[in-house]
């Protein structure tokens, strides 16, 4: 992926022992790092040297000779120090590094007394004191959702530590390997796939015994299941036919990168419906407790429109909910919209913030308001399948060819939505505000600019993929058994929230 | 689980036999065939008849329901539904069959004449019973002609069902699990919630303990998402008897109650035997031993309970009374039980000396026996077919048993509670019944027996809930942020600003939260923190209980300490009446697990534990007589390292020594403890330095007396708790010691909760420690067996790890006694000091 700043990815090599070369390569060409990463945990030197045999740039291991090690890639500095300990004499001998990466630092806790500390904050933070610059600490011991400053004190000059982790992410499913794309200013993206989605695996309904299937049958690269028939792969034993045909409808989608009907099912809004309104919603979290940003694209005016609350407090969190639907009454009559995944987040939480926060517009948003997902349509109700790694709208998007740029390529949701829960803090009362400038100094600013250019991004390319769903020709006949494994496509492919009827 | 009343007090009868109770307890005694009758009778009480106190439906209820109500409601009723009315939570505490169930289903009926929108949460202990409760309401509000939509919602319910209920039904009936998961999901229960008026808590007295500190925070999770859509439930409670109804109310719910305990409800006279099984001169039975779950031990104490066991003597008695015209249950622990008794009674009633009057007809009943032929001995025994059955706890609640007459007990059931809910299964409204309880060779059975005074007029148990334990909290803190930003206002409910504040810190550090009370904290992570909850476990990483091949098994999760305990390989799991052994212990993996097998083996196992206590921290102390006693926090690592297996029935030890294969756990948790005076050491050492221990070699020899007196307290201490507080004594531990890790000079004895975190067991033991040590006293003192040393049935304890030596009574009873300032250290004539016990040269001891 392209994006400003380098890339970084980290593995642990209990997450990718099982891939075979094909799929590490897979790996290695999906996330197309500047810098690989192996943290310590679980460190195996067979996967190490089947990495560095697979990769031209730099491949670090952590347990390699306990010594300090620098690579400057993209521009960005990564120190890396086998223990905290060698952090002493690193600031001395190098200390330019924009990211200090060292698998000491992790937290110590106590859940009985409640207490936790950061094990290798002291020489953390005498690295910090006497580093030129203020180095983000990257640790594998964490996970690469871990973000968390913790502070110190040296010779009595308080300091903070931003700590992110670099490991992949422990999900129900396996792990999901992560990498993080890092600029020079300690900001930091992340992207991850499922370390189950690669080779062959990476086909909607190919599983391990399944993937080993098509291998013994001389089916070991995704082009070659690609111009399989599906009479072919049929004829292979454990494989029936529905199997057979969703294999080979992912396989030609991610060939082609195109999407695959697999219904005969109009895509919904029905083309009578008033023109579609795709909209992205920006929150501070899974669980919002604000909306701060929601953009909006009209294909048919080619229009992007966006309400932002750039002062967001959370005494109005509402602010932009307002905003954005007295426009819509105003405006559209009974409007269709569609979001990605809309009906597990954005709909139900603009739902919630409009009866808290806009209750005049209840009535007209439960009434004339319609809502679609397109995620939902294609994904979990089996009507599509589509190119991408992953199905979410990023990797979907970057499959068909939608490509970010600037600004927008360098943000992810999570990192966004970490700085306005920042600034939230940050604008914390009267107190907080007399100190507000060493604060600001230190948190990320919210670029605003830069965080609608992002939404737009995604809303423009929803708009691409919705489009290239309608434009993929419907399956000409009813899968046999459509509905059957109706739940498999959602298995491991969405990281959305939990899926369960409950 | 224990049980409740299902029992419809309004409905219509089968039909109960017209002439009177066949035998009263004085004609039991006359008629029993003298050849088996050795003085059997050790008590005999005859509870009064209670007549039934009823209120005018009208003066409760509105004139169209009263109008349709058959009965008018009994006093009790009408007192909790004019507090609902008033405003206020309440919490029934009245006794089996006194009709809990139609306090909430009649202000759910007067409620939803005002609104037919209305919504009521019901909380059950378990699926069989919410299935029970939607019948039994179904025909309540058939019978007031309401509509009344009722759902049981839980892991049975369809996904469609499930959407039907959750948008229609008026009544949700679920579980505590089922709440836990539900939340999460809480948008879809929007209305729901909005309009929830009532949160019922069935059983109130079952959630103790572990499982209880995890239903209060689902309970205060709930309420929060509740208030959040706008809805103002109140709560309704019903509980058993127990000592603490109000505060265990607000203990769970967080908000006060008004109890209401003045039974309006009828019962017949009562004649209730405690009937010891006699002394088995003849050898006959199964050879002189005990019954499961206890017994002799081996090595060198020879001495042997010379009793016949509760589960021969139990079944002769109880076919005597179903062959005299008493129709009676008798229960049972196990299944394989209730199946021997059968076939125990009929061999009683074949034996050609004994004069049976014949055809008397006896079934077995137990959940292994599949529905239809368990509905068809519930139907046999309704119609009057059958003249007895041999039950597990699976006839304790719910099921209609027809007209009982005599209800026999094999043992105490563990609780008070559990103990009047089986004796009540006989005798329905106000006919006579009879009821035997036939003590077991075990610590509680032979308290009982000496102690009726126990069942009959103390102050019943209380529940422990403990909110104490941080590791419980955050997680359920985890879920409540994941389920709506917590904030600051959250603070009341969870915990307090104070440790609210710590825990979101915590969580922040640990990256498990994100953001301040001021904004809002949220759960970090896209997996479901809910699914990391057990009922049964603290700080989650909870062993799943699978089965061999295919079968499956519906046992919870269990907690870490428990799965070494009682789950290591080799162990026998006793599970609903069935036997199983324990193949496969794993945790080198995300899902720990254990692995059982269906087994059928006449010994059962029990696992010994090395205990050492270290970093001990005080939180409070007090003075009790000259002692000084601690309660605090303190790391305790214990090695379940050996088991034992005993023969069922006789006791007999087949094994020692065996090796479980599991490492030591090392919890922080709660623990009390008490610090000896070193002059009452001093004087309890010399008067028992004559006693000797050969087997206690490793211990300095004159210490044999004092160090067995103050290891015997303690074991008398646990065995003894179960009467004062609502808990399994397996999940108390303690360590007997001549110098406690923070005060080297000083011997005593500690007390600990044995899971992460403390349930607040210790704590309860603090606070009451007078009246624990004056029944631990009291056991040693009144046993049977007589014996310095002790015996199964009062000093010894299975699970101790040095092999219950030393155990010293009289050296016991000193230490007690100072304690409750009944012994005279200075006038005691032992006072010559001997410098040397004391500081450094003090010999390190430990005994658990």
């Amino acid at each position: 992926m392209s994006a400003e700043g380098a890339e970084l990815l980290a593995l642990r090599c209990d997450a990718v022992a099982d891939l075979g070369e094909p799929a590490l390569r897979d790996v290695v060409d999906h996330f197309d790092p500047a810098l690989v990463y192996v943290v310590r945990d679980a460190s195996d030197v067979r996967v190490v040297s089947r990495l560095r045999r697979l990769f031209d740039g730099p491949v670090v291991s952590a347990t390699g000779p306990a010594a300090v090690r620098t690579e400057t890639v993209a521009d960005v500095s990564f120190l890396f120090a086998g223990s905290t300990a060698l952090l002493e004499d690193a600031a001395e001998t190098h200390p330019n590094a924009d990211y200090v990466v060292c698998d000491d630092l992790e937290p110590r806790t106590d859940a009985v007394s409640l207490d936790a500390t950061l094990a290798g904050r002291e020489a953390a933070a005498r690295y910090r004191a006497r580093a030129n610059g203020e180095p983000t600490f990257l640790t594998g011991a964490l996970e690469a959702s871990y973000d968390h400053v913790w502070e110190a004190t040296v010779d009595g000059e308080a300091v903070r530590l931003p700590v992110r982790g670099v490991a992949p992410l422990r999900r129900s499913g396996g792990a999901e390997l992560a990498a993080l794309t890092c600029d020079r200013a300690g900001s930091v993206a992340v992207s991850s796939v499922p370390a189950d989605r690669f080779g062959l695996q990476a086909l909607t309904g190919v599983g391990p015994t399944t993937a080993e299937r098509l291998r013994t049958n001389g089916y070991d690269t995704r082009a070659a299941v690609a111009e399989a028939t599906e009479t072919a792969l049929c004829s292979i034993d454990g494989i029936g036919a529905s199997t057979a045909r969703e294999i080979v409808a992912s396989a030609r989608a991610l060939a082609d990168s195109r999407v695959v009907r697999r219904t005969a099912d109009p895509v919904p809004p029905a083309s009578d419906a008033a023109t579609p309104l795709f909209v992205d919603i920006e929150t501070d979290g899974l669980q919002p407790t604000i909306i701060w940003l929601i953009g909006v694209y009209d294909p048919e005016r080619d229009a992007y429109v966006d309400f932002v609350d750039t002062e967001p407090t959370r005494d109005d969190p509402g602010a932009a909910t307002r905003e954005f639907v007295s426009w819509l009454a105003a405006k559209y009559e009974t409007p269709s919209l569609l979001a990605w995944n809309g009906h597990s987040f954005d709909y139900e939480h603009l739902e919630r913030f409009i009866a808290r926060d806009a209750p005049e517009f209840h009535e007209y948003w439960r009434e004339h308001v319609s809502t679609y997902d397109p995620y939902d349509w294609a994904v979990r109700r089996d009507n599509a399948v589509l190119p991408g790694r992953t199905n979410r709208l990023e990797d979907v998007a970057h499959a068909l060819g939608c490509d970010r740029s600037g600004a927008a390529a360098a943000l992810d949701g999570k990192t966004l939505a970490e700085r306005i829960r920042r600034l939230l803090e940050g604008s914390n009362g009267p107190g907080s505000g007399a100190n507000g400038g060493s604060d600001a100094a230190i948190s990320p600013g919210i670029d605003w600019d830069a965080a609608r250019r992002y939404c737009e991004a995604d809303v423009r390319e929803l708009a691409a993929v919705y489009d290239a769903i309608v434009a993929a020709p419907p399956a000409t006949e009813e899968p046999t058994e459509h509905g059957a494994n109706g739940d498999r496509a959602t298995d491991d492919s969405t990281t959305q929230t939990g899926l369960a009827d409950f | 689980m224990p049980p409740d009343d299902t029992e419809n007090p309004m409905a219509n009868r089968e039909s109960t036999p017209t002439d009177g109770l066949a035998l009263t307890a004085a004609e039991l005694v006359e008629t029993y065939p003298s050849s088996r009758y050795g003085g059997q009778d050790r008590e005999r009480f005859t509870l009064p008849a209670e007549s039934a106190s009823h209120v005018p439906a009208r003066e409760v209820l509105p004139s169209e329901l009263a109008a349709k109500l058959a009965v008018d409601p009994w006093s009790h009723q009408a007192d909790a539904l004019e507090a609902l009315s008033a405003g206020e939570n309440v919490c029934v505490a009245t006794s089996t069959s006194s009709g809990k169930t139609y306090v909430y289903g009649l202000d759910i009926a007067r409620r939803f004449r005002e609104n037919p929108n209305v919504r009521a949460l019901l909380v059950y202990p378990t699926k069989a019973l919410s299935r029970d409760q939607e019948r039994e309401l179904n025909d309540l509000f058939d019978a007031l002609g309401l509509e009344v939509t009722v759902g049981v919602y839980d892991g049975d319910t369809k996904r469609q069902e499930k959407v039907r209920i959750r948008e229609e039904a008026n009544v949700v009936i679920t579980n505590f699990a089922g709440v836990n998961q539900y939340l999460e999901g809480h948008h879809r229960w929007a209305d729901f919630h909005a309009n929830c008026d009532l949160l019922v808590i069935d059983e109130a007295h079952a959630w103790t303990g572990i499982s209880g500190m995890h239903a209060a925070w689902i309970l205060r999770r709930a309420r929060r998402l509740i208030d959040w859509y706008g809805g103002d439930p109140q709560y309704v409670l019903t509980t058993a008897t127990i000592g603490n109804p109000a505060e265990h109310a607000e203990a769970l719910t967080g908000e006060p109650a008004t109890v209401i305990d003045e039974d309006g409800s009828p019962s017949g006279r009562r004649h209730l035997v405690f009937w010891d099984p006699p002394a088995d001169g003849d050898g006959s039975g199964s050879g002189g031993g005990a019954d499961t779950g206890d017994g002799d031990r081996g090595g060198d104490s020879a001495w042997t309970p010379s009793k016949r066991p509760a589960t021969v003597e139990a079944p002769e008695v109880w076919a005597h009374c179903c062959d005299r015209g008493v129709p009676s249950l008798l229960f049972c622990d196990s299944r394989k039980q209730t199946e021997l008794a059968v076939g125990r009674a009929r061999e009683y009633l074949e034996i050609p000396s004994l004069p049976s009057r014949g055809g008397t007809e006896l079934a077995a009943y137990n959940a292994g026996h599949g529905k239809q032929s368990r509905r068809g001995t519930e139907n046999r025994l309704k119609s009057g077919d059958l003249d007895g059955v041999a039950t597990t706890s699976a006839l304790e609640v719910g099921i209609d048993v027809g007209g009982i007459d005599g209800t026999v007990l094999l043992g105490y059931p563990g609780s008070r509670q559990s103990f009047w809910q089986r004796i009540g299964r006989s005798g329905r409204d106000e006919r006579e019944a009879l009821s035997v309880f036939v003590p077991s060779h075990a610590t509680l059975d032979q308290y009982i027996l000496r102690h009726p005074e126990y069942l009959l007029e103390e102050e019943p148990e209380s529940a422990v809930v403990d909110l104490e334990n941080n590791p419980v909290y955050l997680q359920h803190l985890q879920c409540a942020a994941q389920e709506l930003p917590l904030r600051r206002e959250d603070a009341d409910r969870f915990g307090g600003l104070d440790r609210l504040e710590r825990a979101v810190e915590y969580g922040r550090r640990t990256g498990d939260l994100e953001g301040s009370l001021a904004g809002g904290v949220t759960y970090a992570h896209r997996d479901r923190p809910q699914d990391e909850i057990s009922l049964y476990a603290s700080g989650g990483n909870a062993f799943e209980v699978r089965l061999a091949g295919e079968e499956s098994i519906d046992h919870q999760p269990i907690g870490r300490a428990r799965a070494y305990r009682d789950y290591h390989e080799g162990a026998t799991v006793l599970y609903r009446g069935d036997q199983y052994e324990v193949v496969d212990l794993r945790e080198d993996r995300p899902q720990p697990y254990v692995e059982l097998e269906a087994v059928d083996v006449d010994y059962y196992t029990q696992s010994q534990r090395q205990t050492t206590i270290y970093d001990t921290e005080v939180r409070e102390s007090r003075d009790v007589g000259p002692f000084r006693l601690n309660w605090g926090y303190g790391t305790v690592t214990v090695h379940h390292d050996t088991f034992m297996k005993r023969e069922i029935g006789s006791g007999d030890v087949r094994a020692v020594g065996l090796e479980t294969g599991v490492p030591p756990l090392e919890m922080r948790t709660q623990l009390c403890w008490a610090e000896v005076p070193h002059d009452v050491e001093r004087a309890v050492t010399a008067a028992h330095s004559d006693y000797h221990n050969d087997e206690c070699e490793d211990l300095p020899p004159r210490l044999h007396g004092y160090l067995g007196g103050i290891h015997a307290v303690e074991h008398a201490m646990i065995a003894v708790a179960p009467l004062e507080l609502t808990v399994d004594a397996a999940d108390l531990g303690g360590l007997a010691t001549n110098r406690l890790p923070d005060t080297p000079g000083t011997s005593g004895w500690f007390i600990y909760d044995g899971v992460e975190g403390g349930l607040g067991f210790s704590r309860r033991i603090y606070e009451e420690y007078e009246a624990v040590t004056r029944r631990a006293r009291d056991l040693m003192v009144d046993c049977a067996c007589g014996r310095d040393e002790g015996c199964p049935a009062c000093l010894m304890d299975d699970r101790c790890g040095n092999d219950n030596r030393p155990l010293y009574a009289p050296a016991a009873t000193d230490v007690i006694d100072a304690l409750l300032g009944d012994f005279d250290v200075e006038g005691s004539t032992v006072l010559e000091t001997n410098e040397e016990t004391d500081g450094e040269r003090r010999p390190p001891a430990s005994i658990s």
